[in-house]
């Protein structure tokens, strides 16, 4: 059974065709309709069929355009022409035998170029007697065939501007002479073996003098054309009618607008140079409008850079064409380089996009938000049945008045593009100031003076913003292609059948009644494009359903066809107006449509012209596809082959490029608002590589075309990702900053980060660039994975190139470095951070503890830290030591990275680093803290686990070095007596060891290192209860532990469940009752979990959550401290005594941790009493107190006091860390 | 002189020109339903496409998931005395 069509395109539609990608590039065309209403694809062979003897104008109309079509191609040919003698290789000296081989190389290769342009020598010829002979036979007075038909004229006129064009080419090409000199001098080589050459000989000679001869082809076809002197009428017919186009400007598209303005001043020429009276030109034409077009578009775009000038034009055709000379008015019009300077600046204003930006985005925004209403009325219209013919007939009429709105729009914009390149390329940059002053080169090309350095920054963005308007309306008319379709068929139709069953009808009533030839084109005009029968197919119902009342006096109402007039129809119909007004006689004064002299009543003439310039637009509005493709092709941005060939480059550097200047515009500028649009500047290759393989048919231009947007792309995107990181980076930066702080000083905005929206580009998973499709999201996530990674290792780098104190910049510098994968990762998929972190911490194995920033705190603090840091005790920190002679560290160098590997933005790093330069002296508790952060749990115990090897290690030297300086100590030591000689004697005592001073300051070493590491382990327990603390608060609540009224912990419930535990179970309830869930079980499951993991948490809590610290409880110190005995009571007076002597010297040197180290060795061996018995300070303590009272203190005093002082009290807190 | 217009035989090119119209219509139709169904393609085609594209942003996450699980295992497993214990 088969399904109507309708209803099963229609079903198409029920698919979810829907992808949140957001519109960043202009349109694709997919199907192209290839102009089929424009250029007839059947070549008019249906015009016949209408019987209004046009068989021979659409004949000669045929054969124009194959001219034109063929001549395009050699235009393309002559415009990507390279000189091939730049390429030929010179033979070196041994190998000058072979020079003959080489010219016969190089004729044959050249050969087939110069067959090439001997080809375009013979069309040009042929094509212009074709032309000429088309225009004489058409323009016969006595003429017995009907024609120039309009269509006609156009062909003529298309044909002209393709010859004008070659001839421009051939001119301006200077490689083709060149390339050709060369041709015949080894022609001459090679053909002196040949026999029989004359005839070749010509032909060349032929060709050079085409060659050399400027505008050989323009004085050719005027020689055709005046060869038979009557083709004055048809040149003025021409000009009347471009003039008359171009002053009326509503049908033309810009391509069309720019063939007439290079198309008239030649045409001026050749009409003025008649050997008759020129001066009846300007009996049709007034000079002054004239004059008035040629100063409108003083430079008009002609190839993409090269631009025409119709006064240049005019003054040097002038030295040709003798007769046109005596044209002074014609000829005094300045060039655009001759311009005044005022009125340069006028026409400055005029041309630069830059002073009508704000007028084109009003009108951008006002026809978007029209053009989107109106398609949305449509796709209402098509929902509903039944409804009111009239307005099913307003919102397509709109539907048809938006599409032609839109064509205009975009020839307007597209032109303005053309025509400020054209600008440009004429007026150079006069003193290029390059923008980075560090690579000023010496000289700049002369493409750099007229592009990039032509072009500053607010063009640029205008420029861009252009293009995006212009690709973005086109996208938005080509999505709906379709859908609008039958409505403008429709629209069209109507307009149609309007205009030939009603106006004419009138008209045929009323003025034309009584003159029997111009009714008969009228009837003529009703019988080939009128559509009777769509009256009587309305039901019958639907026609009574009409309005009657208005029925009179609009005429009659048709039933609506979506079906378009063919070009054929539309040929005709503008044929037979055409001969309507002009009466079929070209010789009548005055123009077409403004012809005062007419018999025809200016109503109906204004009609009539209304419905003319209408059915011209139709064609276009018919080629939908094909119209808007034209209309925003911008590949021409891209070309630059007259000034390749004029700077000797082989291709220019991207910088020079204007698709990737734009580009590179709108990464670098700070608007904000234009990113989005740098994928729309990729279209310009896009354009340009398609203009390249289907218009100019060169695959070298293509493959030039796709290495450039290879490179540009990976740019593109490499810096794309460089500022998406910053400006991540900076966010987060500013974020973490203390907002108070901000708040406070005055210079906080330099820390705020301007937003930019990059959610569209990192939405953009279709990037289509040259036929292929990029993954730009995946990419980007891609570069953003490996850029956390790099950022990460440098971070890890250059903590390895500091010391331990740099680790809370380190710190920081990570938290930064994660909340801004954090932010990222809100709108890109990426790694997520701890893995990426893992995986630079070479921390990835299951077995393994240690990671790379482990082993690196303990290499730190093995070679660095515990040699040349000594502990103050009363600020609880460990500084570096200036005595010390510092035990030399080997560290790599600070690695070199952008700002945006800190903290983005520079004024950011210097905030930052301001708040790490305050840790970076010392190390103290915040050390801890992000030591603690940085390690976690995992690889702290490993890091313990080596300090107390360490401990061990270093005992084990220090015994044997101890066991000799107790050996060197008297055998008894009395009491020391309460009188003045108590000091000496302990002097004396110990005076033993002066020869042994070396020893000594190791054994010292050794256990201020030991007490280094004691002390730093108790930091790190103070900083761990800490964490641990404030971790089990937070948990605390959810496991249902809340605090008592003693300060002792209760369950909040006995027996029953934690709060955590309930809320899975109340959500299992709630889930439960919904009759939605559709797998409950899965709910039971979680809930059921969620319990055994309350009661396992219950259990375990403690031991989880103290297990560090017991790590380290469990540790056995004593069995290291077995060998030590008896001395230490005497070793601990010993390093008073020294501390006594050395005075501060030592306490440099040393810091409190050899106090620490002493102390708990005595603690550990259990001698604290023996300690305090023997204790020779305390004694020297107890003497100097007695004697204080009466003897002034010496100056020893003070030390002298502090230091057993604070050993008491210390070993007393020793003690409860001990025990604890 | 001959002017334009002058339809030799109108009556025949008025039937003409309307079944012209009439077969038009038919062609017209089937036209644009090809385009449509063209048009269709185009787009189930990109949206498929991202639509892939978010699938295979899933699995690439995933794989590198897994590859870093594989990779966490065979370190548990080239040293099996670590867990005898």
């Amino acid at each position: 059974m088969a399904v109507p069509i309708e209803e099963a395109i229609a079903a198409l539609s029920t698919f979810s065709l829907e992808d949140d990608q957001p519109e960043v590039q202009g349109p694709g065309f997919w199907v192209s309709a290839e102009g089929g209403a424009t250029i007839s694809p059947i070549e008019y062979s249906d015009v016949a069929a209408y019987r209004l003897s046009l068989s021979e104008d659409t004949k000669a109309i045929n054969q124009l355009n194959t001219l034109i079509q063929e001549g395009k191609e050699m235009g393309s040919v002559l415009y990507t022409y390279r000189s091939c003698v730049k390429a030929l290789p010179q033979l070196p000296d041994s190998m000058k035998q072979s020079q003959a081989d080489l010219y016969l190389e190089t004729y044959q290769v050249l050969d087939l170029e110069m067959s090439r342009l001997r080809e375009i020598q013979r069309w040009q010829a042929s094509a212009a007697s074709k032309l000429a002979a088309d225009m004489q036979r058409f323009s016969r007075p006595e003429r017995r065939i009907n024609g120039p038909t309009v269509t006609h004229l156009w062909s003529i006129l298309k044909l002209l501007d393709v010859l004008i064009q070659l001839d421009h080419l051939k001119n301006a090409k200077a490689s083709i002479p060149n390339d050709f000199s060369w041709y015949k001098r080894t022609f001459t080589q090679v053909s002196v073996q040949w026999q029989d050459t004359d005839s070749m000989r010509e032909e060349l000679d032929d060709l050079q003098i085409f060659l050399s001869t400027r505008w050989a082809i323009l004085l050719n076809l005027h020689v055709e054309m005046f060869r038979v002197n009557n083709v004055e009428d048809i040149l003025q017919v021409l000009i009347v009618f471009i003039v008359e186009s171009l002053e009326l400007n509503f049908a033309l598209l810009f391509p069309e607008r720019h063939t007439l303005l290079r198309v008239l001043p030649v045409l001026i020429v050749l009409a003025a140079s008649s050997e008759k009276d020129s001066e009846s030109l300007y009996k049709r034409v007034k000079i002054n409008r004239l004059i008035n077009i040629f100063k409108n578009d003083p430079v008009v775009p002609a190839f993409p850079d090269l631009h025409l000038s119709p006064a240049a034009i005019l003054k040097e055709l002038s030295t040709y064409f003798p007769k046109f000379s005596a044209q002074t008015r014609l000829l005094t019009l300045p060039a655009p380089h001759e311009l005044p300077l005022r009125e340069a600046q006028d026409y400055q204003r005029q041309y630069l996009i830059v002073n009508h930006s704000g007028a084109i985005r009003a009108e951008h925004d006002d026809f978007t938000v029209r053009f989107a209403s109106a398609m949305s009325q449509l796709v209402l219209l098509k929902s509903i049945d039944g409804v009111d013919v009239e307005w099913v007939k307003e919102v397509k009429g709109n539907t048809y008045d938006m599409v032609v709105e839109g064509f205009q729009l975009l020839s307007r914009w597209t032109a303005r593009v053309w025509e400020q390149c054209a600008w440009k390329f004429s007026r150079p940059c006069k003193d290029p100031v390059p923008m980075e002053s560090h690579d000023m080169p010496a000289s700049f090309s002369d493409y750099e003076k007229v592009v990039r350095y032509n072009y500053n920054a607010e063009e640029r963005k205008a420029l861009v913003e252009l293009v995006s308007y212009i690709k973005s309306i086109g996208s938005m008319m080509q999505k709906v292609d379709t859908s609008v379709t039958d409505a403008l068929w429709e629209t069209i139709h109507a307009e149609v059948q309007d205009f030939v069953q009603n106006t004419l009808a009138t008209m045929l009533r009323t003025t034309f009644r009584k003159k029997k030839d111009l009714s008969r084109i009228l009837s003529d005009m009703r019988t080939l494009s009128a559509d009777w029968m769509a009256n009587t197919s309305m039901p019958e119902t639907e026609m009574q359903s009409y309005p009657h009342s208005g029925e009179e006096s609009r005429g009659t109402l048709f039933y609506p066809r979506p079906v378009a007039p063919t070009a054929a129809q539309v040929h005709c119909l503008q044929f037979l107006i055409y001969e309507v007004v002009s009466g079929g006689n070209m010789r009548k004064r005055g123009g077409i449509f403004g012809n005062s002299g007419s018999e025809i009543p200016i109503n109906d003439l204004k009609q009539l012209e209304a419905f003319f310039y209408k059915l011209g637009f139709f064609l276009h509005v018919l080629d939908y596809t094909a119209t808007l493709g034209t209309l925003t092709d911008l590949g021409f941005l891209w070309f630059r082959e007259f000034y390749l060939e004029s700077s000797r480059v082989i291709q220019f550097p991207i910088e020079c490029s204007l698709p990737w200047m734009l580009v590179d515009h709108v990464i670098e500028s700070p608007i904000i608002g234009l990113l989005e649009s740098s994928l729309m500047s990729f279209d310009i290759y896009n354009d340009a590589a398609q203009q390249a393989l289907v218009i100019l048919k060169q695959r070298f231009l293509y493959d030039e075309i796709e290495a450039e947007v290879d490179n540009c792309f990976d740019i593109f995107v490499l810096k794309l990702c460089e500022s998406i990181f910053t400006y991540y980076k900076s966010w987060a930066a500013s974020e973490l900053l203390d907002p108070s702080f901000l708040f406070a000083i005055d210079i906080g905005e330099k820390f705020a980060v301007q937003p930019m929206r990059f959610v569209a580009l990192l939405k953009t998973t279709r990037v289509k660039l040259l036929g292929r499709t990029i993954n730009l999201r995946s990419l980007i996530a891609d570069r953003m994975n490996k850029m956390f990674r790099d950022n990460l290792e440098f971070l890890f780098d250059r903590f390895e190139s500091q010391d331990l104190c740099a680790i809370v910049e380190l710190e920081m510098l990570l938290d930064i470095l994660q909340l801004t994968h954090e932010l990222l990762s809100k709108d890109l998929t990426i790694d997520s951070f701890n893995l990426m972190l893992n995986e630079m911490q070479e921390n990835v194995s299951l077995v393994s503890y240690s990671s790379r920033l482990a082993s690196q705190i303990w290499t730190e603090m093995q070679n660095d830290f515990l040699p040349n840091f000594i502990l103050c005790n009363t600020t609880q920190r460990f500084v570096r030591s200036a005595r010390v002679p510092p035990v030399p560290v080997q560290k790599p160098s600070v690695p070199y990275a952008k700002p945006n590997f800190y903290c983005g933005t520079p004024d950011l790093n210097s905030a930052y680093q301001s708040f790490a330069r305050l840790y970076c002296g010392f190390f103290g508790v915040p050390h801890m803290f992000s030591l603690v952060k940085l390690l976690g749990s995992r690889s702290l115990p490993w890091l313990i686990r080596a300090l107390l090897d360490n401990i061990s290690n270093k005992i084990t030297t220090v015994e044997p070095m101890i066991t000799g300086l107790q050996e060197a100590l008297p055998k008894s030591i009395g009491l020391l007596p309460f009188d003045g000689g108590c000091m000496r004697l302990a002097k004396e005592h110990l005076s033993c060891w002066h020869s042994k001073s070396e020893l000594k300051a190791e054994v010292l070493c050794g256990i201020k290192e030991i007490g280094s590491v004691l002390y730093w382990m108790g930091l790190l327990d103070i900083v761990l209860r800490e964490v641990d603390t404030r971790q089990f608060m937070q948990t605390a609540p959810w496991l249902g532990l809340i605090p008592g009224a003693d300060g002792q912990i209760l369950h909040s419930q006995e027996g029953g469940d934690s709060p955590m535990v309930t809320l899975f179970k109340s959500a299992t309830t709630a889930t439960m009752s919904n009759p939605n869930c559709t797998n409950p079980t899965s709910f039971h499951t979680i809930s059921r979990q969620a319990e055994a993991a309350g009661r396992i948490d219950e259990k375990h809590s403690e031991g989880i959550v103290w297990h560090v610290s017991k790590a380290r409880q469990d540790v056995p110190y004593p069995d290291f401290f077995q060998p030590l005995c008896v001395s230490d009571g005497i070793w601990q007076h010993e390093y008073l005594e020294e501390s006594v002597q050395l005075q501060s010297n030592t306490y440099e040197m040393l810091g409190d941790s050899v106090a620490w180290g002493g102390c708990t060795i005595i603690y550990l061996l259990g001698q604290q009493l023996h300690f305090e018995l023997f204790d020779f300070s305390h004694q020297v303590l107890n003497v100097a107190e007695v004697e204080s009272v009466a003897i002034s203190p010496t100056q020893k005093n003070p030390n002298f006091l502090q230091a057993p002082g604070k050993v008491n009290e210390r070993l007393e807190r020793l003690q409860r860390t001990s025990s604890a | 002189m001959a002017r334009a217009g002058g339809i030799t035989n109108a009556v025949n090119v008025g039937i003409a020109v309307q079944a012209d119209w009439e077969n038009r219509e038919f062609i017209s139709h089937i036209s644009l339903n090809v385009r449509k169904l063209f048009d269709f393609l185009v787009q189930f085609e990109a949206t498929t496409k991202s639509k892939l594209a978010t699938l295979n942003e899933k699995l690439d996450t995933l794989e590198r998931r897994l590859e870093l699980l594989e990779v966490q295992v065979s370190t548990a497993t080239a040293n099996p005395a670590l867990f005898n214990v």
